[in-house]
């Protein structure tokens, strides 16, 4: 947990200094989920996630030399260059990336846990989503397939609220708005009739 | 040889004269009736997708109707019951969430062949289709193979209206990844079918409403279970040398007609049927056209970007000197497609649009106006 925080950090001084370009969605704060997953479940179990797959990847076997390359567009990166940050696989380890639409990876992921399920493999598929993916259509007719045909297929939700980072904006602004509006009534009121100590 | 003898069938008609004219002595002795096996359509999509799902365990139908049904157009009669409801699944009405599920199964190793009852309804899915199946191998530098086909009929079908008669093989064709076969004949369903589910990356297999029923003769190479026809190879099937017309699908069969016609007007046509949009045989077209100087393009979709647009350019690229007119492109009309059986007949290409369309190229048509 510790590397994947030292990571994400470095990634986050990479993108600012332009050597990274593009998108860069970083997992510090959110460790626990991906290490806490592998510690009961094997690489025949497979995980799909969206773009913020750095530790992701890196907790089903992938190196740092690696991620950094690819995140540099390195030929030496997993992806050769090829994909960047959105766009790590390590398939012989059970990792399906790495996906830039948002709650397309649930769908997929359910089609994963059909293939062990047609395989008839022990295992099952993680399918990692976030609090803005929860309101893609695709996902509630994924797991609606899902129930119908019985599919290995566990759901995990992030929520780290980066959808309602507009919503929190919005309450700070109310907030602030009613209490300089009861100031300005408490002011008032002190004006007009005298009453500056106490409340009457 | 068995192909050559198929060939020569097509060219002619199945007449019993040229028949009994090219029929090896092998041949004769194996059969006994004077015209060739013919097939429908659609008996050739479904004994292709039969042989191959018995032939590979991994090969399984997804799609809307596919199983109980028996197929909404009975492409996949009988399938269910032969294989069973673990490899044979009828889905919900829900493009995205199905297709997502393809491409996750194509992902792990299975071989999925998805059905959208009409090529209209892939827009639903349209971005498992490009991003989650064509992109992928690309993305992850070769990890991940997607060994998916998405079939179904494509383009006009008859009195169905604007939102379920648009033709999606320029769409498709345009995006690297993507594999995009439109069969015409029997021979083209069964070989190009075989060969999709067969290929390791992604297949969009446009087929046709309207030829289903249509019954085509098939040689006994094309009835064996190990026939496929290569991918990226267009097939000439008429040879002419005054003009060539390249189409596919339905628009095949228009030029065929169209070519008859002209021949009686002296004008000998090449028909091309392209076979495969994506990738599209260049060298046979270009060489073709070396030989005819002269070309229209046939297609049944939007003229604006279109397949036609796509083989100008391919010509003009690398076959410009060899061109002594300009290059003709007859498409569907630039409107959504109307209901009305009359303006429906206009909104799409007619035998007598590519005639005119031939004798234009040949500087025959009566008045120089565009619309003669």
């Amino acid at each position: 947990m510790a590397t994947m925080r030292r990571m994400e950090i470095a990634a986050d001084s990479l993108y600012k200094a332009k050597l990274i370009r593009g998108f860069c969605h970083l997992y510090d704060g959110q460790e626990a989920v991906c290490v806490g997953m592998e510690a009961s479940i094997n690489k025949k179990d497979c995980i799909i996630t969206a773009y913020r797959d750095h530790c992701t990847f890196l907790g089903r076997g992938g190196t740092l030399l690696e991620i950094f390359s690819e995140l540099m567009g390195r030929q030496g990166g997993c992806s050769k260059g090829k994909g960047g940050s959105m766009h790590f696989y390590k398939k012989e380890s059970g990792f399906y990336g790495g996906h830039g639409i948002v709650g397309a990876q649930v769908p997929l992921g359910c089609g994963l846990a059909f293939a062990q399920k047609y395989n008839k493999d022990e295992n099952v598929t993680f399918a990692l989503y976030g609090d803005g993916a929860a309101n893609q259509g695709q996902l509630f007719e994924a797991l609606n397939i899902s129930a119908l045909w019985d599919l290995p297929i566990i759901l995990v939700c992030e929520n780290n609220h980066c959808k309602d980072v507009n919503l929190f904006l919005l309450l700070d602004f109310l907030r602030l708005f009613f209490t300089l509006l009861l100031l300005w009534n408490r002011v008032l009121n002190g004006w007009l009739f005298g009453r500056w100590h106490g409340h009457c | 040889m068995w192909g050559i003898v198929g060939q020569r069938v097509f060219r002619h008609g199945s007449s019993a004269m040229s028949l009994q004219g090219t029929r090896p002595a092998i041949l004769a002795s194996r059969s006994f009736s004077s015209a060739a096996k013919e097939m429908t359509v659609r008996d050739a999509l479904n004994s292709a997708i039969d042989e191959e799902m018995s032939a590979d365990p991994k090969v399984f139908l997804m799609g809307e109707e596919v199983g109980e049904y028996q197929g909404a157009y009975k492409i996949t009669k009988g399938l269910l019951e032969k294989y069973g409801p673990d490899r044979v699944l009828d889905t919900p009405i829900t493009e995205a969430g199905f297709t997502g599920i393809g491409v996750g199964a194509a992902y792990h190793g299975l071989k999925p062949i998805i059905e959208f009852m009409t090529f209209n309804f892939s827009m639903q899915a349209i971005d498992h289709i490009i991003n989650s199946a064509a992109k992928s191998n690309y993305m992850s530098a070769g990890q991940i193979s997607v060994p998916i086909v998405f079939r179904g009929p494509n383009g006009a079908a008859a009195g169905v209206g604007a939102q379920h008669s648009q033709c999606y093989a320029s769409w498709f064709a345009s995006c690297p990844g993507l594999k995009v076969l439109a069969p015409y004949s029997s021979e083209d369903a069964r070989g190009l079918m075989k060969a999709a589910i067969r290929d390791p990356d992604p297949v969009v297999f446009l087929e046709n409403e309207l030829l289903y029923g249509e019954s085509f003769p098939v040689s006994a190479e094309v009835l064996d279970s190990s026939f496929s026809l290569p991918i990226g190879k267009a097939k000439i099937e008429r040879e002419g040398k005054d003009v060539t017309i390249t189409a596919f699908s339905k628009m095949v069969g228009y030029a065929l007609k169209a070519a008859e016609i002209l021949s009686k007007e002296g004008i000998s046509a090449e028909v091309i049927n392209l076979r495969s949009i994506r990738p599209l045989d260049r060298a046979t077209i270009n060489n073709s056209v070396r030989k005819t100087n002269r070309l229209v393009t046939v297609e049944e979709g939007f003229p604006q970007h279109g397949i036609g647009a796509e083989i100008c350019a391919s010509v003009v690229e690398d076959s410009f000197e060899y061109l002594d007119a300009a290059i003709e492109r007859i498409a569907g009309a630039d409107v959504p497609m109307p209901y009305a059986a009359n303006l429906e007949r206009l909104a799409v290409p007619q035998v007598e649009d590519i005639v005119r369309a031939a004798k234009r190229t040949c500087y025959r048509s009566s008045s120089l106006a565009a619309t003669a």
